[in-house]
């Protein structure tokens, strides 16, 4: 146990004892040792479940709509994870006052199929560690440490948010990456036309992407609508097209870049590279980031006399 | 039954001799994504040796999306047109033992019974399984704890083992030494027959659970608190179901294209909000708990009960891919055992 996994258990205890909140969310060990998992504490004796390590994966703030409605919650949680509750607060889907965020200073979150690809063996892995800036992988046979560029999940190799934006106490301290992994897409729009309809005709409509997504709340999603139609549910290319283009749309201004819904595509689909894409496009144009605690409110919200005109700008 | 070597540098061969009498359906790559299974074209790169994570092999047979048929209009005429698939010989190649035990269970629930669904029968009639063990068991695999895996080779007509530069050709059905008749495929040394019984036996003995007495459709219980637990977690998506080798939940829509409908099939799971949601606003399942328990029940307990087989196969894509790390393993041990699991890996 590290000491900022100590930490977090003691400040879990603490304010479950003193009636602070009624229910504390973390993560706590897997099935696996590369996994970790969702973990809902309403027992302080129940604390030590806690964990805190670089498979700590989950963006635990979808939970917070459906849970910390009528209740208080402790949720624990990383600088992405805090931008998305930053953004349901903006959204009105939760109170801050309802909230208790413990918040940990990130050194980056592993992608499990990379540690494949690195030909270590995921039945082998004993415990993932952070060092500096890399990982240390201890398996059956010994241990070695990986750059973070060959372990990292994509959203964290382009993350440079690593410290808290909003909390209530904060552990741990932010490792910066010394480099940015630039976006990837094509530049031409006929090549970028064909490399996501390759993408998107991978998807099967399995919609992880959006139940995982926190700012994917809608009691009714567009997609699941029979009146009106706006998509079939077949997963065939041009629906799954009519699929992405709208929620990357409804997610533009809003995706605060955590990457989530890329970790659990099945299909290996780059929908993070296409929301960094949209986020990117609204910092150029609206100088806006999702899930600033500075922002006020929500981009879509608000009108400002600076706002381009899209009737005078076509790009 | 003649069993037969093909050497890995004779594979193309053997798929093209293979292709002359069947239509030969493997898992393809893809680009960032599992291989898929289809009827292989030029320029395809087949994965034979299950290495990989792949999509299920079901795919193949019941596809994501079919169409039924198609209803044309003009005025004071309808006409109806039934689409459906050619019955042609095939041969499906490369799918993980457990994938094609799982077919097993999609023949119980689309061929037997009251329903016979014709277009499930179209493809699968005169399909050969061949299934392939991998050098390496994968981790998340468990099969041999969800039933005795000596029944699942009859259900099959070959097996490949991958014994490193070689495949061994088990062939396990009478119809399936129409599979090793090409004069490429050599004899195996007794070297060879040991590497497979090793193979056979790891296989056997790999992913155990602690219990393991596959008896899981015994033990499950209605009011188990496990639901509650798993429901919590679960976000309601399609990933265990859809990528699962023998969920076999479907959809069926009506789509209008001016003076045409089409009706197709597509994907469905228990696992969504609005599954068996009705007319009336009435679900059965309301909330998560129901759903997260039919998964379960429905494969180890239902299955069982209306059919004779189980309807999870331990294949592991469930466990491997659930976004939030619900591994249907654990909840068995817990279930079954009511201890705490040693990890399972
Ligand atoms: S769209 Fe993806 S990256 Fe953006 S907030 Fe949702 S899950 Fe996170
Ligand atoms: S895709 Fe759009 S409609 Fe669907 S849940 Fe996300 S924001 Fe809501
Ligand atoms: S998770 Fe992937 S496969 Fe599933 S709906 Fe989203 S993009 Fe499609
Ligand atoms: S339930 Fe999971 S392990 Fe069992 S067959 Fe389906 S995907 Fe495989
Ligand atoms: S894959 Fe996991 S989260 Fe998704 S429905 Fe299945 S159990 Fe729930």
């Amino acid at each position: 146990m590290t000491e900022i996994e100590s930490r977090i258990r003691e400040e879990a205890k603490k304010v479950l004892e003193n009636g602070l909140v009624d229910l504390v969310i973390g993560w706590a060990a897997g099935s696996v040792p590369f996994r970790t998992t969702p973990v809902f504490i309403d027992n302080a004796q129940d604390v030590d479940k806690l964990v805190w390590n670089p498979v700590c994966a989950n963006n635990l703030a979808v939970y917070l709509p459906k849970m910390a409605k009528n209740r208080k919650v402790a949720i624990v949680a990383k600088p992405c994870d805090i931008r998305s509750i930053v953004a349901l607060i903006q959204e009105n889907q939760v109170k801050r006052e309802n909230l208790y965020i413990i918040g940990l200073g990130c050194a980056g979150v592993v992608d499990p199929s990379k540690l494949e690809s690195a030909a270590i063996r995921l039945s082998d892995i004993k415990a993932l560690e952070w060092e500096g800036e890399g990982i240390r992988i201890v398996t059956v046979d010994g241990e070695q440490v990986l750059r973070s560029t060959e372990v990292h999940r994509e959203m964290c190799l382009a993350c440079t948010k690593r410290e808290p934006a909003l909390y209530d106490v904060k552990f741990g301290e932010a490792v910066l990456p010394s480099q940015i992994k630039p976006r990837e897409l094509p530049e031409l729009p006929e090549e970028r036309q064909k490399y996501w309809s390759e993408q998107f005709s991978k998807c099967i409509r399995c919609y992880a992407c959006r139940q995982i997504c926190p700012n994917c709340y809608c009691e009714v999603c567009f997609a699941d609508r029979v009146e009106p139609k706006w998509t079939a549910k077949k997963a065939v290319p041009e629906e799954n097209w009519m699929f992405h283009a709208t929620r990357a749309m409804h997610l533009a201004g809003r995706c605060i870049q955590c990457g989530e819904c890329e970790r659990v595509c099945p299909v290996g689909i780059r929908i993070a590279e296409l929301m960094r894409e949209m986020a990117e496009a609204v910092k150029n144009k609206y100088d806006y980031e999702a899930g600033d605690p500075k922002e006020e409110a929500p981009l879509l919200g608000t009108f400002r006399e600076n706002d381009i005109d899209p009737a005078q700008h076509s790009e | 039954m003649a069993d037969k070597i093909l050497p890995k540098d004779k594979t193309e061969g053997f798929i093209q001799a293979l292709g002359r009498k069947f239509v030969v359906v493997a898992p393809v790559e893809r680009k960032d994504a599992p291989a898929e299974f289809k009827e292989i074209g030029a320029g395809d790169k087949v994965i034979l040796d299950g290495s990989q994570m792949m999509m299920p092999p079901k795919d193949y047979l019941l596809p994501r999306y079919e169409t039924l048929l198609k209803v044309s209009t003009r005025p004071g005429e309808v006409e109806v047109q039934p689409v459906l698939p050619d019955e042609k010989p095939r041969v499906m190649l490369g799918m993980w033992l457990p994938d094609a035990q799982a077919i097993q269970v999609l023949d119980k629930v689309f061929l037997e019974g009251k329903f016979r669904d014709p277009y499930y029968a179209a493809r699968r009639a005169n399909t050969m399984l061949v299934a392939v063990m991998p050098a390496q068991m994968r981790w998340s695999w468990f099969c041999a704890s969800t039933d005795d895996v000596e029944k699942w080779k009859p259900n099959v007509d070959a097996i490949m083992y991958d014994l490193g530069d070689r495949f061994y050709i088990e062939v396990t059905s009478p119809r399936g030494e129409a599979l090793v008749e090409w004069e490429g495929l050599a004899e195996p040394s007794s070297e060879d027959v040991a590497g497979k019984d090793r193979l056979w036996e790891q296989f056997k003995s790999h992913g155990v659970l602690p219990f393991s007495d596959g008896k899981f459709y015994e033990q499950l219980a209605w009011d188990h608190p496990i639901w509650a637990e798993i429901a919590q977690k679960c976000i309601g998506c399609g990933v265990c179901s859809y990528m699962c080798p023998s969920c076999s939940c479907f959809d069926i829509q009506d789509e209008v294209c001016g003076t045409c409908v089409e009706r197709y099939r597509c994907r469905d799971t228990c696992q969504f909000e609005d599954f068996t949601l009705m007319g009336s606003g009435h679900n059965p399942r309301p909330d998560q708990l129901p759903r997260s328990r039919q998964r379960l029940m429905h494969k180890f307990k239902y299955q069982h009960e209306q059919y004779g087989v189980v309807g999870c196969t331990g294949c592991g894509r469930c466990v491997e891919l659930c976004p939030v790390n619900v591994d249907i393993r654990e909840v068995l041990n817990k279930v079954c055992a009511e201890k705490e699991p040693e990890p399972a890996v």
